[in-house]
């Protein structure tokens, strides 16, 4: 991180809880940022990321908690403090941009807001338009300007003003896939850049790896998993945590040496059988330990699935479908009519129809209890928890059509 | 880092938590039902009390001193007996006809100005909207110029007593009834088509079928529009005061709300039988609303997507598109043309229409107006400053009740778009719009009656004949409608626009003046400028309740008009409309000139420059 003119703020969220009539949209999040982190919340529609940012906006009034900002309490226990009063920034999914001001005056406003003389106000608003790179588009209005061009605008504002805590409400999902990369990046180094604490929401995982210094998983108003992207990716704490984070199948399994399960198992590298292909184990990891008598199964990522000559492979599959995919292609892989392998890649393009050998690589091949009882907020690299169950059952976002396993 | 914190409050948060103070909770709650307190407050005190005051008197006249029964239908049964029940039955057979006649009207007009190429297709709309604000009296009152037996068309030669005598009849009534209701057959119907885009009619063509077969298929998606159509119209038909006290009472021809009006300004006023009027004027206008939600109930008519492209115009031939933009020219000449022909014109000739006197040109009628000095020995209210007076008195009122409709319906429309309405809310909506339905003469019926009641002046209310009773009956006519109008704009512009002020530090106050009040700056101006031309020249609620001596506009051109001094009375309608005009090219330019650029090219305004 370069040197930072502004400290970012320390974020404290306890027992944030929202209730929109009978529905719980927060049911008693705990969250605590440290100054200058690049948070992402990460989570599907409904899970309360929204609502968890607009509550740390004041746009939203908790029901219950506290939140506080720079260590000032600035909701709960009958307080609220207006978002103007909350010292901080944000930009917003429709980017929000006042449609009589021109982008120049739009990025002004803030440093008004701050009693910032005219001149000075226009001079820094300028400067920033310029990093942002929309120096010359100054005096358009934001109907002339493209999407992502709107956006910068609207990251141009919410750092213009040195606020210590900036929100991100999915600001890239309007955008198409090069304006996204393009101002991800715009967004990953001038946010750090400030110096100031950053949150951010988005529903795509790729795009919260590509962003975070850590990730907060929601799921039914609860943070179900916190910790870095690496953290996340090896050591999901709950299959949905698995899933959402992005699998390319899973499976029932069950461990080789103890077929009936009645051991409990420790962490770490497990041999398990692959129930729907006959004979088949694998060597996989169990991120946590399970208690003896819980179902398992096997969630497997992407990058832990590889095309091998037949000689090393532990699997034959057939290759469903193909598509080209720029530095090489992915495959869809059937393996003994049952198992489903999705976005396999391999520089070479292997034919719809042909036979390829498969090899799965132990520590992207990951075992979870299903049971809904023994997932947990996870804290970290994954090992602790509250413990605290959660609704049972999952959101699966991986095609699997065939399986039958699920 | 970030952390996942332990269920119980972290010590870290670094100051005990406060404790939950009673006056913030208060004040929470009476910020978040404030909104709905106000919209009921408005209707309650506007429109609830006194109209419903009014209408359960035909059925309990002693609650309100009127008489010796707690429940009686006595003023039933005498209202459904001769001149009352008569001058229903012609309201609601004059309806009828008048929906039949605009369904044509106005969605032939529709169908040509957005689905062909017909001549002066982009002015037609204008018209429109234009007919749509001049007031039905005085678009029955120029054709009565034109067609008095001394009248325009005589100083012309061209004088038909057939044409008097088939205007001056039920269906003279039906004519210009149907010619001022058309507007809102045309709007209903446009908006459908506009939304209609041709892939039915493609889809219809490319599988085999002609036109006839498109029509098959299009009118029935096209259903609701006109039954929407049919229901404004014969509620509109219905509620006009306008034509029922000029043109259909000098027919002789009776009608519903010139009947209300007659049995409260009768003495003594019989307010049982008005009541019992007004319940079976708004129970009949009812009907076709109810078998329009009823028709439409539980069927998708849904056209309008992503994937709706633009119609694509039928293109005319050479002898089609000149005959048919004659017709619609002839429409426009009839419905706007010929009275502004005829009250022009009018204003000039002295004597008009009267029988035995002599008829020429002359300016007299304007220096009369704009002198002031009386000479035809009609008695202007005592404290009035010249026959200008009512012209300014009505600006005036205009101004306030336009200024006050902007800001509580901006308020109330608002309140109404909110992403997560309460029943309260929803039902405060419901009511706004059975106001916008409920008829001006009514409306002041009522206000006539409930604040001249012994209670009101007892609460302090002794509002009646006074100018603020009158300003609020224009407000409880124009709010319902305004906020109405302006929920659809208002609902267009992101919450996310003020949180973003907020969140980047304005107050709130400034978050409204500074990043609101110029989004919807145009429809603001909008809402103003309708409510002062349709406040100017209001004319069933300033009949009723226009403090003595302080005629409005359209109260002294009607007093003009029934005193046989034409040439005064029309002179005053071309000041009125010119003064109406005046106000709303000076508030235009003014916003043109004194608005910041961005401010203009909100809601489609053209950009500058």
């Amino acid at each position: 991180m370069t040197s930072s003119p502004i400290r970012g703020e320390r974020v404290d969220i306890a027992g944030a809880t929202k209730l929109f009539g009978a529905k719980a949209a927060l049911a008693g999040v705990h969250l605590h940022v440290e100054p200058g982190t690049f948070l992402v919340l990460l989570g599907p529609s409904g899970s309360g990321k929204t609502t968890l940012l607009r509550c740390l906006a004041g746009i939203e009034r908790l029901s219950e908690g506290t939140v506080s900002i720079g260590g000032q309490l600035v909701a709960g226990g009958g307080l609220h403090l207006p978002p103007e009063r909350r010292r901080l920034a944000m930009v917003f999914q429709d980017y929000a941009l006042w449609p009589h001001m021109t982008a120049l005056k739009n990025v002004m406003f803030p440093l008004r807001q701050l009693r910032v003389g005219t001149n000075e106000a226009r001079r820094r608003a300028q400067e920033m338009l310029q990093r942002v790179g929309l120096g010359r588009l100054g005096e358009r209005y934001p109907n002339e300007l493209s999407g992502g061009e709107q956006q910068r605008v609207a990251l141009a504002r919410a750092l213009v003003g040195g606020a210590g805590l900036v929100l991100f409400d999915e600001p890239l999902s309007n955008l198409d896939a090069d304006m996204r990369e393009q101002l991800r990046l715009a967004i990953s180094t001038l946010a750090r850049d400030s110096g100031a604490t950053s949150v951010y929401i988005t529903h795509d995982q790729a795009e919260a790896f590509a962003l975070a210094d850590r990730i907060g998983v929601l799921r039914d108003g609860r943070l179900v998993q916190l910790g870095s992207p690496e953290d996340l990716y090896r050591q999901p704490a709950s299959p949905f945590v698995a899933r959402f984070t992005g699998i390319c199948t899973e499976t029932p399994v069950t461990p080789a040496s103890d077929p009936d399960g009645s051991a409990g198992r420790g962490a770490g590298a497990l041999d398990v059988r692959l129930p729907g292909i006959a004979g088949a184990t694998t060597r996989a990891t169990m991120p946590r330990a399970v208690p003896s008598g819980v179902a398992l199964q096997m969630f497997v990522r992407p990058s832990a699935v590889q095309i091998v000559q037949s000689a090393e492979a532990q699997v034959m599959a057939r290759v469903r479908d193909v598509a080209f995919a720029g530095r090489g292609y992915e495959h869809a892989l059937e393996a003994d009519g049952q198992l489903l392998f999705t976005r396999v890649f391999s520089l070479q393009r292997w034919p719809r129809g042909s036979t390829v050998g498969v090899q799965l690589a132990p520590d992207g091949c990951l075992v979870l209890p299903v049971d809904p009882a023994l997932e947990g907020v996870v804290d970290g690299d994954g090992t602790g928890g509250t413990g605290k169950a959660l609704v049972p059952g999952g959101t699966d976002l991986v095609d699997l059509t065939g399986l039958g396993n699920k | 880092m970030a952390q996942a914190l332990p269920a119980a409050l972290p010590e870290e948060l670094g100051r005990p938590t406060p404790a939950v103070r009673p006056w913030s909770v208060v004040a929470g709650a009476l910020s978040r039902s404030g909104g709905n307190f106000f919209i009921w407050a408005v209707l309650i005190f506007l429109v609830a009390f006194p109209v419903g005051a009014f209408l359960l008197l035909a059925f309990t006249p002693r609650l309100f001193g009127q008489g010796a029964s707690w429940f009686t239908l006595s003023a039933f049964s005498q209202a459904l007996q001769g001149k009352a029940f008569v001058a229903l039955w012609n309201s609601i057979w004059v309806s009828f006809a008048v929906c039949a006649l605009d369904i044509v009207i106005g969605g032939g007009v529709a169908w040509l100005s957005m689905r062909t190429n017909i001549g002066g297709r982009r002015i037609w709309p204008g018209f429109m909207w234009g007919l749509l604000l001049v007031p039905s009296y005085l678009i029955a009152q120029g054709w009565q110029y034109l067609l008095e037996p001394k009248g325009v068309t005589y100083q012309l030669g061209l004088y038909s007593p057939l044409l008097y005598h088939s205007f001056f009849s039920p269906a003279g009534v039906v004519f210009v009834d149907a010619l001022v209701n058309a507007p809102f057959s045309y709007l209903t119907i446009s908006a459908a088509l506009g939304g209609l885009g041709s892939q039915y009619e493609e889809a219809v063509r490319v599988h085999g079928g002609g036109r006839l077969a498109t029509f098959r298929v299009v009118a029935p998606v096209l259903a609701p529009a006109v039954l929407a159509s049919i229901a404004i119209v014969f509620a509109e038909t219905m509620s006009d005061y306008g034509v029922a006290s000029t043109l259909a009472f000098q027919s002789r021809f009776q009608m519903a709300t010139y009947g209300i009006f007659e049995s409260i300004s009768q003495l003594p006023a019989n307010f049982g039988v008005a009541a019992v009027l007004s319940i079976l004027l708004l129970a009949a206008a009812a009907i076709p609303i109810g078998i329009q939600s009823r028709v439409t109930r539980g069927r998708s008519y849904a056209i309008l997507s992503g994937r709706t492209r633009p119609a694509t115009r039928y293109r005319l031939g050479r002898p089609a598109r000149l005959a048919l933009t004659s017709i619609a020219a002839l429409f426009f000449l009839l419905a706007l043309g010929a009275p502004a022909f005829g009250a022009f014109l009018g204003s000039f000739v002295q004597n008009l229409g009267v029988p035995d006197g002599a008829q020429h040109l002359t300016l007299n009628a304007y220096k009369e107006v704009f002198s002031g000095s009386i000479a035809y020995g009609h008695v202007v209210q005592e404290g009035a400053t010249g026959l200008l007076a009512p012209v300014l008195l009505s600006a005036e009122l205009s101004a306030i009740t336009a200024t006050l409709t902007a800001v509580i319906g901006l308020a109330i429309a608002r309140l109404l778009a909110a992403r997560r309405p309460g029943k309260w809310t929803k039902a405060g909506d419901l009511l706004l719009v059975g106001s916008i339905a409920l008829p001006g003469i009514v409306l002041g019926a009522g206000y006539i009656f409930a604040f001249n009641l012994p209670f009101t002046s007892r609460v302090g209310l002794d509002l009646y004949e006074t100018l603020p009773l009158l300003v609020m009956g224009y407000l409880a006519t124009s709010i319902p409608t305004q906020s109405r109008i302006m929920v659809g704009q208002v609902a267009q512009v992101h919450g996310s626009l003020m949180e973003a002020a907020r969140v980047h530090g304005a107050r709130a106050l400034s978050a409204w003046r500074s990043a609101y009040v110029p989004v919807v700056s145009r429809v603001l101006v909008l809402a103003w400028l309708i409510t002062f031309t349709k406040t100017f020249f209001e004319l069933p609620i300033s009949q009723l309740l226009y403090p003595p001596g302080k005629e409005t506009v359209s109260v002294a051109i009607n007093s003009w008009l029934s005193n046989y001094h034409y040439d005064i009375g029309t002179a005053m309608t071309v000041i009125a409309l010119l003064a109406n005009f005046l106000v709303i090219a000076l508030v235009l330019g003014a916003f043109r000139l004194l608005a910041p650029e961005g401010w203009r090219r909100m809601g489609g305004w053209r950009p500058v420059g």
